[in-house]
């Protein structure tokens, strides 16, 4: 049997185990036993009992007059050693004018966009009491998994279903326009799809009802003016993670806590450096980066590392 | 005593140069911002743009017959008896405001998700003779010009 033709029936054999010939379940045995000694019991049974969890949420945004934003957030995760994998199942509707170039482009560049926020951004870390509990029934061990994202655009079975339309026209979470709006603008409105709330300033909504408000950001957030702040410079938070550390949490009934990855922390290392850079001298909006690249910094361990004669 | 306009009212605009109209969408600090258009029945038109902070005018006159066919036009479409709908909006979906105004009284004044207008025809097509207007007005600067990009 060719590598190639191996590597086709390998789906197949895993989904039919009774057909599996002697030497082949050895194998498998032999590789689970394997496992079993590197990753522990416990990831074994979670590997072989593994389904995506569904994560639903619902936290519509109160505004003036009994009103509200819709907060309506679903996607789901699936958990394998050293990664979370976030799932958002996109059936994206086209109008009849809409051309399929057109869709396409809209499909890739909004994809391109919110991986480019999303993906490998975060960790999620998980700390375990028990694991072994006829030595140490206290101790704890800690698990981490890294946040990977991707959007898969169906024709059912959706998370999210989206309207699109010629325009032009103004993105909302549930209708796109192919042209009037932008690819971050998307990746914006998929975001709100994973629970996250707007944070730009509107009269309308209490909490974010001026520039002082408790929800209001201005820090280059996605979900914030980045359209005036600059969409080069716009990026997902912490506190974004940590929300979706909560909801995941809550759907997998487990406890998760977020932390930048620290690709990300330098990635974000150069973003902050030009905010800084590019800022008035004296400045408020100069001040606030010089704290974000000094935050970055300590989170990298540069002044260590500096301190300790290392480039 | 306060005056019930009508559609009627509307399409006698060119009549009454106290009389003028309003149609508004957007928020200020999101996106292209807030944008304005005031007609009045003197055939003045102005549209004021405001984002994040920032106010900028632009000025216009429409002559005696395009203001009565965009008087006509709106009449036709039921701009005064447009009703406001109360509902949960999706996140960043804007609110379309129609405003009737003579002198500094507000005669009516109404607003709707502009997602309304994919089932009302007629709301879709005020929004219509609006963003054709602005863009006029304001050279194509605006609803989707260079002053509503992203920076």
């Amino acid at each position: 049997m060719s590598e190639r033709s191996r590597e086709a029936a390998a789906p197949e054999q895993a989904e039919r185990p009774a057909q599996l010939d002697a030497p082949t379940a050895e194998t498998l045995a032999a590789r689970l036993l394997t496992l079993q000694t590197t990753a522990g019991n416990r990831t074994v049974g979670r590997l072989l009992a593994r389904a995506p969890t569904q994560v639903r949420i619902n936290r519509p945004e109160p505004r003036t007059r009994g009103r509200f934003y819709s907060g309506t957030g679903r996607y789901e995760v699936d958990f394998t050693p050293l990664e979370c994998m976030l799932t958002m199942r996109v059936r994206l509707v086209p109008d009849a004018n809409v051309t399929q170039t057109e869709a396409d482009a809209v499909k890739a560049e909004t994809e391109r966009e919110f991986l480019r926020m999303w993906d490998d951004k975060f960790y999620l870390d998980e700390t375990v009491t028990g694991r072994i509990p006829f030595i140490d029934p206290a101790a704890t061990s800690t698990d981490r998994f890294f946040l990977r994202v991707r959007v898969l655009w169906v024709a059912s079975g959706q998370h999210v279903r989206v309207r699109l339309s010629r325009g032009p026209g103004r993105d909302n979470a549930t209708r796109w326009y192919v042209t009037g709006s932008i690819g971050l603008d998307r990746a914006h409105e998929l975001s709100h799809r994973l629970g996250l709330r707007d944070e730009y300033i509107d009269a309308s909504v209490p909490r974010r009802r001026n520039a002082t408000a408790a929800g209001v950001f201005d820090d280059h957030s996605l979900m914030g003016d980045y359209f005036t702040e600059g969409v080069a410079n716009a990026e997902v938070k912490l506190r974004h993670a940590e929300q979706l550390a909560a909801d995941i949490s809550r759907a997998t009934r487990r406890r998760f806590t977020a932390h930048y990855s620290g690709s990300y922390q330098g990635e974000r290392l150069v973003r902050w450096r030009g905010i800084r850079d590019a800022a008035p001298a004296g400045s408020a909006e100069r001040t606030r980066a010089e704290a974000e690249v000094s935050s970055i910094e300590q989170d990298l361990l540069i002044p260590m590392l500096s301190g300790a004669g290392t480039p | 005593v306060t005056e019930t306009p009508d559609n009627d009212l509307v399409r006698r605009l060119p009549d009454d140069p106290e009389l003028a109209i309003e149609i508004s969408e957007g928020i200020e600090h999101w996106r292209a911002g807030e944008i304005t258009l005031t007609v009045e029945g003197s055939g003045a038109v102005q549209v004021r743009h405001r984002r994040a902070g920032e106010e900028r005018r632009y000025a216009g006159t429409l002559d005696e017959d395009e203001l009565a066919r965009l008087a006509g036009r709106l009449a036709e479409l039921g701009f005064a008896t447009l009703a406001a709908v109360d509902r949960d909006q999706e996140p960043d979906e804007l609110t379309v405001t129609l405003s009737i105004r003579r002198g500094g009284e507000e005669l009516r004044r109404v607003e709707i998700p502009s997602g309304e207008r994919d089932d009302d025809p007629r709301l879709a097509g005020v929004v219509a003779e609006y963003e054709s207007l602005v863009d006029r007005v304001t050279e194509h600067d605006l609803p989707y010009g260079p002053a509503a990009a992203a920076r």
